[in-house]
C-alpha cells in the first residue's frame, strides 16, 4: 500500500468518488494541510542507553550524596530491588526525561534528592541526551543534547560544538521542559497530534503523553487496552498509529476536518434561514405601512369634481345656506303662529267649558227653590217665595228680579263659534308649519349635498398632503423592491463540494484501512493468543482485536469474553502480548511502527499467580532477545528475577539497599 | 255671567260662581263622612247625610281638581314611590292630553298653601238647602269649618251625575282625586303638596305657576326608563 502509484492515485480516487476536478480535490486538501500522498511512516525506534541520577538522599536508609549511572540492555532489562528502594523511580525518571512529564507513582520526596537526572536515548536513529537539573524537586534548567553517536554524549551536559554536540532545546522550569519535550518528541518521532471532533465544532488534540501510553503499560484494573487513556477512541488511535494502517492518522484528520466543516456549514445555513425570516418579516411590515400609505392617498384624491370651479360650488353653498337660514325664519314664524293658534284654541275650549258648565250649573240652582239665607242660615220663609215667584222679588234679598239679560244658548253658540274659528286657524297654521319645516328640510337637504361636494372640490387643495402620501407610497414600494422575498438560501456550492471531497475522501481511506487492516488484524489475533498462552494467560483459544482496540477473548469451551472483563494479571499480559505482537506483525509487514520499548513496572504485584509470572518473564526475556523490543522491567522478587532472566539483563541491588 | 275672557289672560275669578258651586258639591259628597253622635242630636243637622271637615283639606282636594299637572304631578310620585302601573296610566292620560291647559284654574298661595275664595259658591250650596256650613271654635278663632251635606244636597249630585254630561269630567276626576288623598288629613295634603318647590316658592298672594311641562318631562322620563329596563308599555 505504500506503493507510489497508489499513493499519487489517491488524489485521483477522491475526485472521482465525489465528482468532482482532481484541482479541487487539491485546493481542500491543502486548504487544511493534509497530507495528500500518504507516505509511510518512518520507523521510530526509542532506546535507551544510561540514565544517570545524581544528588543527595536523606532518610533512614543511606542517606548522603549519590552519583549513579546505570546502563539499559539492548533487550530486556529487569530492575531488582526491595521495595521502595528506587526500582519505579527509574521508570518514572525516565519517563520525566522522554514523556516531559512524571506520572503520580514519582514521589516528591525522591525528586527533592535529586539535582542532575541525565537519560542517553536513541530517538528515531537520533542519539540524544537529556540532561535535567533540579532543584526543590523541579526542573531549574534542562537541555536536550544531540550527537554524533550515543557513547559520545556519554558525561556531557553542555552544547559542545567543537564535538558536534549541539542542544535541540533549552528549558528553565518544569513546565517549560513538558512543553518542548512534547513538540521534540512528536517531531522526531514523525507523529501527528491525535486529533479528535468534539461535538462536531471543535477539535481535541491529544499530543506526546497521550502516545507515550503505548509504550509506559499502565497496571490498573481498568485501564484501556492501549496508552493509558479511554476516551476519544485513543485506544484505537493508538492501536491503529503503532500499526501504521495506511493512512491512519490522514484518515483521522479529515474525519476531524469534515465533521467540524460540516457542523460549520449546518451552523451557517441556520443563520441565513434565521437571516431570511428576518427579512420576511420586515417585508411584511412594509407591506403593511404600504397598504396604509396607499389607502391615505386613495382618501386624499379629488373624485370627478375637478371641472367644477371652487368658487361655484362656494357660491351655491353660501346660496343654499342663506336659503335654509330664511326657510327656517318662516318655519320659526309658521312655529309661532301655530302655537299661538293652538293657545286660543285651548281658550276656546276652555271658555266653552266655562260657559256650559256654568249655564249648565245656573239652570241646575235656578231651579232650585232658595229655602236658607247663606247670611244668616235662616229659613227662607213662604212668604217671600210666594213674593218671589208673584212680585218677581228676590226671595233672599227681596229686590226686583229683573231675569236674565243674557241668553245662555246664544253664549255658548259664541263659545262653539270661537272653538270652531281657533280650531281652524290652528289647523291651517299646523299646515303651513309643516309645510315650512318640510321646506327647511328640503334646504338642508341640499345645503349638505353642497358642502359634501366642496369638500371634495377641496380636497384637491389638500395636493401638498396627497404629495408627501403618494411620496410615501412610492418610497415604501422602493424599499420592498430592493428588499426582495427571500428566497430558499442556496447551498453554498464550494462548501458542499468540500464536505463531498472530505466525505470521499474519509470514505476511502477508512476502506483502505479497513481492508488492509483486516488481513493484518488475522496475523496479530494468531500472534496476541500464542504470545498470552506463552506469557500464563489461561485456556485461550483465540482472540480478536479490531480498529478500536476492543479485545474480544474466546477462552477454551467458554463463552466470549472481553478484554474489560479480565483480571489485573491477565489485563497485563495481554497489554505485552498486544505490543509485541504489533512489534512482530508489523515488522514481518513493513508496518512496524511501534517504538519498541516498554515499560513495565512489578507485574509480578497485578494479582499473578508465581507460576505466571515464572512464565512472563522467560517469554518476555526470549521475545527481548529476538524482537528489536527493549523491555525495562521493575521487580521485588529477587528469586523470581534470577530463576527465569539472564544475569546480564538484571540491576540488582543488595536486599534492603536502594538501587541507586 | 262673567265670561268674556277669552284670549286674554285670566284676571280675576277664573271660574264662575255656579261653576264652583258644582264642583264643590260634588267634592264635598265624594268626600264626606258619617256625623257623629253629638252632631246627629243637633237640630239643625236633622236633614245632613254626612260632613266633610276642615276648609283646608277642601281647599287641597279643589287644588288638585283645578291643576290636572299637579294632580299628574302627585300620581308620578305615587307611582315612584309605590310602582303601581295604574297611577303612571292616570298621570299618562292627563298629561298626554290637552288637561293641564284646558282644565287649569289655576290658584293664589295663601297662608296654608292654594287658597280660592269659596264663600260665594258655598253660598249658592247654602241657599240651595244642599249643605251647611259651621264655623267651630271660639268667637275671636275659627279653628275649624265643616261642610254638611243635606239629604237635598245628595239627590241633586245624583241628579247632576245622571243627567247633566257636561260635569261628567268633575264626576270622574273627584273620584280620582279623593282616591289619591285616601285617608289623609287636610294638613298632610298641604305638606304633600308643598314639597313641590314651583308651589312652595310662590310668594304669598300670587298666582301658583303650572308644572305641566316639567310632570311631560318627567313622564318621559319614566317612559324611557320602563323601555330601556323592561317593564310594561305605558
Amino acid at each position: 500500500m505504500s506503493a507510489p502509484q497508489a499513493e499519487v492515485a489517491l488524489e485521483d480516487r477522491i475526485a472521482k468518488k465525489a465528482g468532482v476536478p482532481v484541482d479541487d480535490v487539491r485546493d481542500v486538501f491543502a486548504a487544511y494541510g493534509l497530507p495528500l500522498v500518504v507516505t509511510p511512516a518512518r520507523a521510530r525506534p526509542l532506546r535507551l542507553h544510561r540514565l544517570r541520577l545524581a544528588g543527595e538522599r536523606t532518610g533512614d536508609v543511606q542517606p548522603g550524596p549519590f552519583d549513579t549511572p546505570l546502563y539499559f540492555s539492548e533487550g530486556l532489562t529487569a530492575f531488582v530491588a526491595s521495595n521502595f528502594r528506587g526500582k519505579s523511580s527509574v521508570l518514572e525518571l525516565v519517563t520525566w526525561c522522554l514523556r516531559g512529564t512524571w506520572r503520580d507513582a514519582l514521589q516528591t520526596r525522591v525528586r527533592h534528592w535529586l539535582r542532575h537526572v541525565d537519560l542517553d536515548a536513541t530517538v528515531a536513529g537520533t542519539p540524544m541526551a537529556f540532561r535535567l537539573d533540579l532543584e526543590e524537586g523541579e526542573i531549574v534548567s534542562a537541555v536536550v543534547l544531540t550527537g554524533p553517536d550515543i557513547t559520545a554524549l556519554e558525561e556531557v551536559r553542555v552544547p559542545d560544538p567543537r564535538r558536534g554536540i549541539t542542544p535541540l532545546l533549552r528549558a528553565a522550569s518544569t513546565a517549560s521542559y513538558a512543553e518542548q519535550i512534547a513538540g521534540l518528541m512528536l517531531g522526531r518521532m514523525d507523529l501527528q497530534p491525535l486529533l479528535n471532533s468534539r461535538k462536531e465544532t471543535s477539535t481535541t488534540t491529544h499530543g506526546w503523553p497521550a502516545y507515550f501510553g503505548a509504550i509506559y503499560l499502565p497496571t490498573g484494573a481498568d485501564k484501556p487496552l492501549m496508552g493509558d487513556v479511554m476516551t476519544d477512541g485513543l485506544p484505537g488511535r493508538l492501536l491503529q498509529v503503532f500499526l501504521d494502517l495506511p493512512a491512519a492518522a490522514a484518515l483521522t484528520r479529515v474525519k476531524t476536518v469534515r465533521d467540524v466543516r460540516v457542523a460549520g456549514n449546518k451552523a451557517r445555513r441556520k443563520e441565513a434561514e434565521a437571516a431570511a425570516a428576518a427579512r420576511t418579516t420586515e417585508r411584511n411590515r412594509l407591506q403593511d405601512e404600504l397598504g396604509k400609505a396607499q389607502e391615505l392617498l386613495a382618501s386624499l384624491s379629488p373624485i370627478g369634481t375637478s371641472d367644477v370651479s371652487l368658487v361655484d360650488l362656494a357660491h351655491t353653498a353660501m346660496d343654499l345656506a342663506q336659503a335654509v337660514a330664511d326657510a327656517q325664519d318662516v318655519w320659526e314664524e309658521a312655529d309661532r303662529t301655530f302655537r299661538r293658534a293652538r293657545t286660543e284654541r285651548q281658550h276656546a275650549a276652555k271658555l266653552l267649558n266655562d260657559v256650559t258648565e256654568s249655564a249648565t250649573a245656573r239652570l241646575l240652582f235656578h231651579g232650585l227653590n232658595p229655602t236658607s239665607c247663606p247670611r244668616c242660615d235662616q229659613t227662607i220663609d213662604d212668604e217671600r217665595r210666594r213674593e218671589e215667584r208673584q212680585a218677581h222679588t228676590c226671595a233672599v234679598c227681596a229686590r226686583e228680579v229683573v231675569g236674565d239679560d243674557e241668553d245662555p244658548q246664544a253664549v255658548t253658540a259664541e263659545a262653539e263659534t270661537r272653538l270652531e274659528a281657533t280650531t281652524a286657524a290652528e289647523e291651517a297654521a299646523k299646515t303651513e308649519r309643516e309645510q315650512a319645516r318640510t321646506e327647511v328640510r328640503r334646504l338642508t337637504g341640499q345645503l349638505e349635498e353642497a358642502q359634501a361636494e366642496l369638500r371634495r372640490a377641496q380636497s384637491a387643495a389638500d395636493l401638498p398632503a396627497r404629495l408627501a402620501a403618494h411620496e410615501a407610497v412610492l418610497r415604501l414600494e422602493g424599499a420592498l423592491s430592493v428588499l426582495e422575498a427571500p428566497q430558499e438560501t442556496p447551498p453554498d456550492e464550494a462548501e458542499e463540494k468540500a464536505i463531498r471531497i472530505l466525505d470521499a475522501a474519509a470514505s476511502l481511506l477508512d476502506g483502505d484501512s479497513k481492508a488492509t487492516a483486516a488481513k493484518l488484524f488475522e496475523e496479530i489475533n494468531d500472534e496476541i493468543a500464542s504470545l498470552a498462552t506463552g506469557f500464563g494467560v489461561p485456556s485461550l483459544q483465540s482472540v480478536s482485536i479490531d480498529r478500536a482496540a476492543r479485545l474480544k477473548i474466546y477462552p477454551v469451551g467458554s463463552a466470549q469474553e472481553w478484554f474489560q472483563g479480565q483480571t489485573a494479571g491477565a489485563k497485563l499480559r495481554l497489554r505485552v502480548a498486544v505490543a509485541i505482537a504489533l512489534l512482530r506483525i508489523g515488522r514481518r509487514n513493513g508496518v512496524s511502527t511501534h517504538p519498541g520499548l516498554l515499560l513495565i513496572d512489578s507485574p509480578k504485584s497485578e494479582e499473578m499467580q508465581s507460576a505466571d509470572a515464572h512464565k512472563l518473564f522467560r517469554e518476555l526475556a526470549a521475545v527481548a532477545a529476538d524482537s528489536e523490543l527493549q523491555v525495562l522491567l521493575t521487580t521485588a522478587d529477587f528469586d523470581l528475577a534470577n530463576a527465569t532472566l539472564p544475569k546480564d539483563t538484571i540491576r540488582q541491588a543488595a536486599e534492603g539497599a536502594p538501587l541507586w | 255671567m262673567d265670561h268674556n275672557r277669552a284670549g286674554a289672560e285670566p284676571e280675576g275669578p277664573p271660574t264662575s260662581r255656579e261653576q264652583d258651586a258644582v264642583r264643590l258639591l260634588l267634592l264635598i259628597d265624594g268626600a264626606c263622612e258619617p256625623l257623629s253622635v253629638p252632631e246627629l242630636a243637633e237640630p239643625v243637622l236633622q236633614q245632613a247625610v254626612g260632613v266633610m271637615r276642615t276648609q283646608v283639606k277642601l281647599q287641597k282636594l279643589d287644588f288638585w281638581l283645578r291643576n290636572p299637572d299637579f294632580l299628574a304631578n302627585e300620581l308620578l310620585n305615587g307611582y315612584e314611590a309605590t310602582g303601581e302601573g295604574e297611577l303612571l296610566e292616570h298621570a299618562a292620560a292627563i298629561l298626554d292630553s290637552e288637561e293641564p291647559e284646558v282644565r287649569r284654574y289655576p290658584m293664589l298661595r295663601h297662608h296654608f298653601g292654594a287658597y280660592g275664595w269659596l264663600d260665594d259658591a258655598l253660598s249658592v250650596l247654602r241657599s240651595a238647602g244642599l249643605i251647611i256650613r259651621q264655623r267651630r271654635g271660639t268667637i275671636d278663632r275659627v279653628r275649624q269649618h265643616d261642610y254638611y251635606l243635606l239629604q237635598h244636597g245628595r239627590q241633586v249630585v245624583q241628579e247632576i251625575i245622571r243627567e247633566a254630561p257636561a260635569f261628567a269630567y268633575y264626576v270622574d276626576r273627584v273620584g280620582l282625586v279623593l282616591a289619591l288623598a285616601g285617608d289623609r288629613r287636610g294638613s298632610e295634603l298641604k305638606d304633600m303638596q308643598y314639597r313641590i318647590p314651583e308651589y312652595a316658592e310662590t310668594p304669598r298672594g300670587q298666582e301658583i305657576r303650572s308644572i305641566s311641562a316639567k310632570a311631560r318631562g318627567r313622564l318621559a322620563a319614566l317612559r324611557q326608563e320602563l323601555a330601556t329596563h323592561g317593564g310594561g308599555q305605558v
